[in-house]
């Protein structure tokens, strides 16, 4: 889902890096505001931790092979404000080192997979958590937030694929949503057997973590 | 260890190499900018901008197999959307018909233009990190003002990056070596548990250098800026780069 460059327009991508750089900003303002010092190595091994476990990928049909994402994994881990900046960096990273997701599109990217991709997708566990409070809610909770995470994030490219002119809606929505309907579904079995196991073999590291 | 391949040519010794980070930065985003911000560019402009890619790689004695085959990460998300891009231009000679999408000679050229055009930004890209090893890379985004602590997180990332890369490698080795293909289906809760192994050793080996960091007397936060002056080449290169840039924008309607 990384958009590449040449893919957005000027208006498109410059507001939307502006609003990604803001956030960003405001996110580390509130980060420096807080006790960072033991926090630093965590934030900076979370992101490559997202980065090498993007590395493992399962075979899918046909050849093609499907891996994980991690934005609710982290979101939920480590509480929004950190979660975003951690898959903020990874996605420049993956854009000055491998040329994952273009330059110009860098704010965009952040905007739809860090944003909405996981700190919508967490608020979407919240609610969830909230609404139906208990353990056995849990597995649930996990699934319908990283599902909603990674349809949010494609709904949001097509819309700026739109915006920008390149792809009509009606032609780039149906088949974004379409192809991430079945990544949404990887991505949700992946994050909820991750985060289940954790709850189950190290249940204290996710209370020091807070969520 | 299989990724060194991420920046194999960035300690190459090339005039290029030796330049000023912060000019390469600088040239290399406008350049960026200018081929994703130009809509419709005109066969000088592409010619021109694929010239330069050509030429930087000659000079920078960085192989073009290599270029096209890191350029290749484009293909998935391009590669989709240009296809859907081509099924809606209507005008042009009819060239395949599915349903009620038509393909058309137009359609095909405006696709492969569009992959075109982000393959040039891809290759100036890789280029830039093939040029300019991460860490001088950050001290150059480092003196161009981006927060401290900002770059501070991105090198403990870059850090600890390839040392769990290895560590997520050798944890699927293991598994593919245990594990027979299996149902499909099985895969992605399997996954999951390594994803659940990775994290924790990540998660505690982060514990264990905060510990040290803080036991070795670790201020908080702290990144040294080396700004050192512009030389000559470093002025006449970001000269030559920006009027060949500017001038091809000028031209892009050719």
């Amino acid at each position: 889902m990384h958009i590449p460059d040449g893919f957005l327009d000027a208006k498109t991508w410059l507001s939307l890096s502006i609003l990604s750089g803001g956030i960003l900003a405001g996110a580390l303002k509130g980060l420096k505001a807080g006790r960072i010092r033991g926090r630093i190595p965590l934030i900076g091994m979370t992101a490559a931790f997202v980065f090498a476990a993007q590395m493992l990928n399962f075979p899918i049909a046909g050849g093609t092979s499907g891996h994980f994402m991690g934005g609710v994994f982290c979101c939920i881990l480590l509480g929004p404000m950190t979660g975003f900046i951690t898959m903020s960096m990874v996605l420049i990273v993956q854009c000055l080192l491998f040329q994952d997701g273009g330059l110009t599109a860098l704010g965009a990217n952040i905007f739809n997979m860090a944003f909405l991709g996981s700190v919508c997708g967490f608020y979407v566990y919240l609610f969830f958590r909230l609404m139906f409070w208990g353990d056995r809610t849990r597995p649930f909770a996990y699934a319908l937030a990283s599902w909603f995470s990674v349809m949010l994030a494609a709904a949001a490219a097509s819309f700026e694929l739109a915006f920008s002119g390149t792809i009509p809606l009606k032609v780039v929505l149906p088949a974004m949503l379409g192809v991430h309907t079945i990544i949404g579904v990887g991505e949700a079995i992946v994050t909820t057997v991750a985060l289940m196991t954790l709850w189950k073999i190290r249940p204290e590291l996710m209370k020091v973590l807070k969520y | 260890m299989h990724h060194s391949y991420l920046d194999k040519f960035a300690r190459g010794n090339s005039l290029i190499h030796h330049l000023d980070d912060r000019v390469k930065l600088v040239v290399t985003f406008f350049a960026v900018i200018l081929i994703a911000s130009t809509p419709q560019p005109g066969k000088i402009f592409i010619g021109g901008m694929a010239a330069i890619v050509l030429f930087l790689s000659l000079f920078a004695r960085i192989p073009l197999g290599y270029l096209l085959a890191r350029s290749a990460i484009i293909l998935p998300f391009s590669g989709f959307a240009a296809v859907t891009y081509a099924f809606t231009i209507p005008e042009g000679r009819v060239l395949l018909q599915i349903g009620s999408y038509v393909l058309t000679s137009h359609a095909v050229e405006m696709g492969a233009f569009l992959l075109l055009r982000s393959g040039l930004a891809v290759c100036f890209m890789i280029i830039l990190i093939n040029t300019c090893p991460f860490d001088r890379l950050l001290s150059a985004l480092r003196s161009l003002k981006v927060p401290a602590l900002f770059i501070l997180l991105l090198a403990f990332f870059y850090r600890f990056l390839y040392l769990l890369w290895d560590e997520a490698e050798r944890m699927q080795r293991a598994r593919n070596l245990r594990y027979f293909g299996g149902r499909w289906k099985q895969q992605p809760a399997l996954l999951g548990r390594l994803v659940t192994a990775l994290f924790i050793r990540s998660y505690e080996r982060s514990e264990r250098v905060a510990l040290a960091m803080q036991a070795r007397g670790w201020d908080g936060e702290s990144w040294p800026i080396k700004v050192s002056p512009l030389a000559h080449k470093d002025i006449l290169y970001s000269l030559i780069g920006m009027t060949l840039l500017i001038s091809l924008w000028m031209l892009r309607r050719f």
